[in-house]
């Protein structure tokens, strides 16, 4: 397995669908939120998507930990299907993927203890790091331990979200806008974790965000979306450089990239 | 707009579907052999089997099934009250009549009630008359409604005679003329109507009060009060028309609550209506009329939670139908 | 300032339904070491008296002890009404955190069924299976809960559908942990209040229910007595005989009165608004 090769994920013609409004017997109405959506990530690599709010980006991330029922497509992890009956990600595979989200708001369970948490992880998987250990990576005071979500602040919150998706040894990280609700020093720290943490481990990073500039500081691969579909893929310098849509374009200078 | 309706009402028809066929089932794993259920005990076996001819016992279930449909369905047919002899329909809704005017007139009572006080309670937050009318409607709610009654009676009919305490008119209420008629009516309805109104009254109150006090202290009211949009019109004309309208969908819970209530309050007034008769009933195991009562009373539930409805709907055309609303 | 003043009220009423409380609870457990009747022993001598010194709130038509028998009634009214409201909580709570998760058909379905049951007057229902399968303290606990857990599974059900969206409860799931374990142990934990809340509006509804039943001589079946089946007896002479139907009656209104002070206060206190 360490030494698999080829795209560690591989996603291809990926359909999600919302049922929204009116649920009876008789009708569902239904909202397609991602259309056919193609891509590859290689080992090691961060792949971004960018786009504007509302276009499908998290529904892309939640669609991969099968959290929305997919219409179509197919996904592969390090060649296995992650679609399977009853859509539900295969237990072995589960703390191999692992989510940062948006909202660090909610991200922690306002009820426990954050050691619970760790807890409670290394209850169903022994042999992962201690969580003093990696919360001393993130840059926390092992104190955190025994505080309860609401007497954290943003940025140790977004801190102790990465840790616990660390405490699985991930190999991938599913970041959905991991530092849009920071102020600027805070982000700036965070991505520099993450870059190191992306080497150290070879973790491979799907990043979404609306923000090009925190893209460009971690993405290989940026994919440009709009309403549920992929425009076009190319490096962040390419980008700018030479984009391919007016689309692209406009919403570069609308960042104030170009 | 036409197809909302249509559709509302075609979902209704599962609904009503399953509470039949649920009421079937309750019968039928009801302890015992239904057809013992019609009998007394010197009765011979010919007059048994009759008995079980009659009323389709001796089918399989499915058919007996599919007869209780039909006949439910189409013809709104119980079979005959074991006690009366009489069509068990026609009992009900002879009654269904007085629990009708009962019902009326206790939403009425409440509906005037609950909202002059709560309003009131609102506007003077925090205020005495707001904890008086609080604690007040926390008593009305608490009270059991049989006891609120049996004192009621005893007060004002027994000790003080000012009101009769039962029965829906008097012995010769056909010999007086229209208006007496009325009067005779009203005073017969005051007590009974009371009892019945008053906790409806303070659900409706609690209501009123937490939406209207929501709805002042809510972002548009604040900005037209800084505008200087005087007072009187922010409450007649904003804060009201909000905190009314959702108890249009409000009385769509209320409505079983309500025949809930009228059980007790017919019994104890001695009134003639669908609670009392299912009492009666469960006294004598009468069973066809127990069966019609509970499927008009699930029906009067369903007719009135879609009259509601349709009503929000109009006055606001804003809502979607939410999943898990009672349909 | 505005703030301050619900504040103090809302903790007022907690602390008064919760001392009414105590006290009925004090009265009915403990209350039978001030009495030296028994509360089923006929004594026909004694029959209808008014209060005395012997009988502090008199005796009823076959001569038992009013006091003494509010107490074994208020133990009975307890009894069925906090057994029935467990049963109906669990039902509900387990069926509201179950449709959620699950949804699709499995939550249409069952959300159909409650819509149904809901559409039932719950007495209506309760009185054909009494009429149906006559009355006893057992079916009683039982008819009481299954007729009244569908409020409970509906709250439960539209909190669960909000959490489930929330990124700690996509979190517990990606790093692997079993349905069960987040149901339980992650998103209840957050659920509890309104379960809460609406465990205490229905056990004044099933107590009022019960009382009702008994009343009608359909509920507890003499010699036994609840709350409800006093006033039974107490009905031909209401006020004649006050001392058989006011204090149960009182009995009633108080606790309940007790219980609604109480969900009053909790649901201010879990009240999403008032905490900013
Ligand atoms: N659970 C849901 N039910 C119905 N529709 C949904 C649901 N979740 C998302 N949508 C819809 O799908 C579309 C895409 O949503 P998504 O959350 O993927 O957007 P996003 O790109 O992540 O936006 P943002 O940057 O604001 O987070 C939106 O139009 C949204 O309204
Ligand atoms: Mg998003």
């Amino acid at each position: 397995m360490a030494n698999f090769q080829g795209p560690i994920l591989d996603v291809h013609n990926l359909c999600v669908e919302y049922s929204t409004g009116s649920v009876n017997l008789f009708s569902r109405k239904r909202k397609s939120a991602v259309k056919n959506i193609s891509f590859q990530i290689q080992t090691g690599e961060c792949f971004a998507v960018f786009g504007e709010s509302g276009c499908g980006k998290s529904s892309i991330i939640n669609a991969i930990l099968a959290f929305v029922p997919v219409t179509k497509g197919l996904i592969q992890f390090e060649n296995q299907n992650l679609l399977h009956l009853f859509s539900s990600v295969p237990r072995w595979i589960r703390p191999q993927i692992q989510p940062v989200f948006q909202d660090f708001h909610q991200a922690l369970n306002p009820r426990r203890q954050i050691g619970s948490l760790f807890k409670e992880i290394r209850s169903i998987y022994p042999d992962r790091p201690d969580s003093a250990e990696l919360l001393n990576r993130v840059g926390l005071h092992c104190d955190v331990l025994h505080a309860y979500p609401h007497q954290l602040s943003g940025g140790q919150k977004q801190r102790v979200g990465l840790a616990r998706a660390l405490s699985t040894n991930p190999k991938m990280l599913l970041l959905d806008e991991p530092v849009t609700s920071q102020d600027l020093s805070i982000a700036a720290q965070i991505l520099g974790l993450l870059k190191t943490l992306q080497k150290e481990r070879k973790l491979t990073f799907l990043l979404v965000s609306h923000n090009f500039s925190i893209l460009r500081l971690l993405a290989d691969q940026v994919a440009i979306m709009k309403d549920g579909g992929f425009l076009e893929i190319n490096t962040p310098g390419q980008l700018i450089a030479n984009p391919q849509h007016d689309y692209t374009e406009s919403i570069l200078k609308q960042s104030g990239i170009r | 707009m036409l197809s909302v309706f249509l559709r509302r009402i075609l979902s209704l028809l599962p609904t009503l579907l399953i509470g039949i066929t649920l009421s079937f089932i309750i019968i039928h794993l009801a302890p015992g052999d239904p057809a013992n259920r019609f009998l007394n005990p010197n009765q011979t076996p010919e007059m048994q089997s009759s008995i079980r001819e009659r009323f389709g016992l001796d089918r399989s279930l499915p058919v007996q099934y599919g007869r209780w449909l039909k006949n439910v369905i189409f013809h709104l047919d119980f079979g005959y009250s074991f006690y009366s002899g009489k069509s068990s329909r026609a009992v009900i809704a002879v009654a269904l009549k007085s629990t009708a005017i009962l019902s009326f007139w206790a939403l009425v009572f409440a509906l005037i009630a609950g909202i002059s006080l709560g309003i009131l309670a609102a506007l003077k937050q925090n205020r005495f008359i707001d904890y008086f009318c609080n604690n007040l409607m926390i008593f009305f709610l608490s009270i059991p409604g049989f006891w609120l009654g049996l004192m009621l009676i005893g007060i004002f009919s027994i000790q003080l005679s000012w009101l009769p305490g039962a029965h829906l008119q008097s012995l010769y209420h056909h010999q007086l003329g229209p208006g007496a008629r009325f009067w005779d009516l009203a005073g017969h309805l005051i007590l009974p109507v009371i009892t019945l109104g008053l906790p409806l009254a303070a659900t409706f109150f609690k209501y009123i009060r937490s939406n209207m006090i929501e709805t002042l202290n809510s972002d548009y009211i604040l900005a037209a009060k800084a505008r200087g949009v005087n007072r009187s019109k922010i409450l007649w004309k904003y804060a009201l028309k909000n905190s009314l309208l959702p108890i249009i969908s409000l009385l769509g819970i209320v409505i079983p609550a309500l025949l809930s209530g009228a059980v007790i309050v017919e019994v104890l007034f001695a009134l003639p209506g669908v609670g009392r008769t299912m009492v009666t009933a469960v006294y004598s195991r009468d069973y066809p009329v127990l069966m019609a009562a509970v499927t008009f009373g699930f029906i009067a539930v369903l007719l009135c939670n879609l009259l509601a409805d349709i009503c929000y709907r109009i006055v606001d055309p804003r809502i979607q139908h939410s999943p898990g609303e009672i349909s | 300032m505005n703030n301050l003043h619900t504040k103090s009220k809302m903790g007022g009423s907690l602390r008064a339904g919760c001392g009414i409380l105590l006290f009925i609870l004090l009265f009915i457990l403990i209350g039978r070491l001030l009495t030296p009747y028994d509360h089923l022993s006929q004594n026909l001598a004694e029959a209808l008296e008014s209060p005395s010194r012997s009988h502090w709130l008199g005796t009823d038509h076959y001569g038992r002890d009013i006091f003494t028998r509010l107490i074994y009634g208020g133990q009975l009214t307890w009894i069925i009404a906090i057994f029935a409201t467990l049963i109906a909580i669990v039902i509900g709570t387990l069926v509201g955190l179950f449709t959620a998760w699950w949804g699709g058909w499995f939550d249409l379905i069952v959300m159909r069924l409650v819509d149904v049951a809901l559409a039932f007057p719950r007495i209506f229902i309760v009185l054909l299976v009494i009429g149906l399968g006559g009355s006893s303290i057992e079916l009683l606990i039982w008819l009481l809960a299954l007729f009244s857990w569908m409020e409970t599974a509906r709250i439960v059900r539209a909190e669960v559908s909000t959490h489930k969206n929330f990124a700690y409860v996509k979190a517990a799931r990606a790093s692997g942990l079993g349905t069960n374990r987040i149901l339980f142990r992650h998103i209840f934990p957050n659920i509890a209040g309104p379960v809460i809340v609406s465990a205490i509006l229905l056990i004044t509804n099933i107590i009022l229910v019960e009382s009702s039943l008994s009343f009608l001589g359909l509920g507890v079946q003499p010699p036994f007595a609840s709350w409800g089946t006093i006033l039974n007896e107490g009905k031909i002479d209401p006020l004649g005989n006050w001392w058989i139907s006011v204090p149960a009656g009182v009995c009633i209104l108080v606790t309940v009165a007790g219980f609604n002070l109480i969900g009053d206060g909790l649901r201010d206190l879990f009240d999403p608004y008032r905490l900013n």
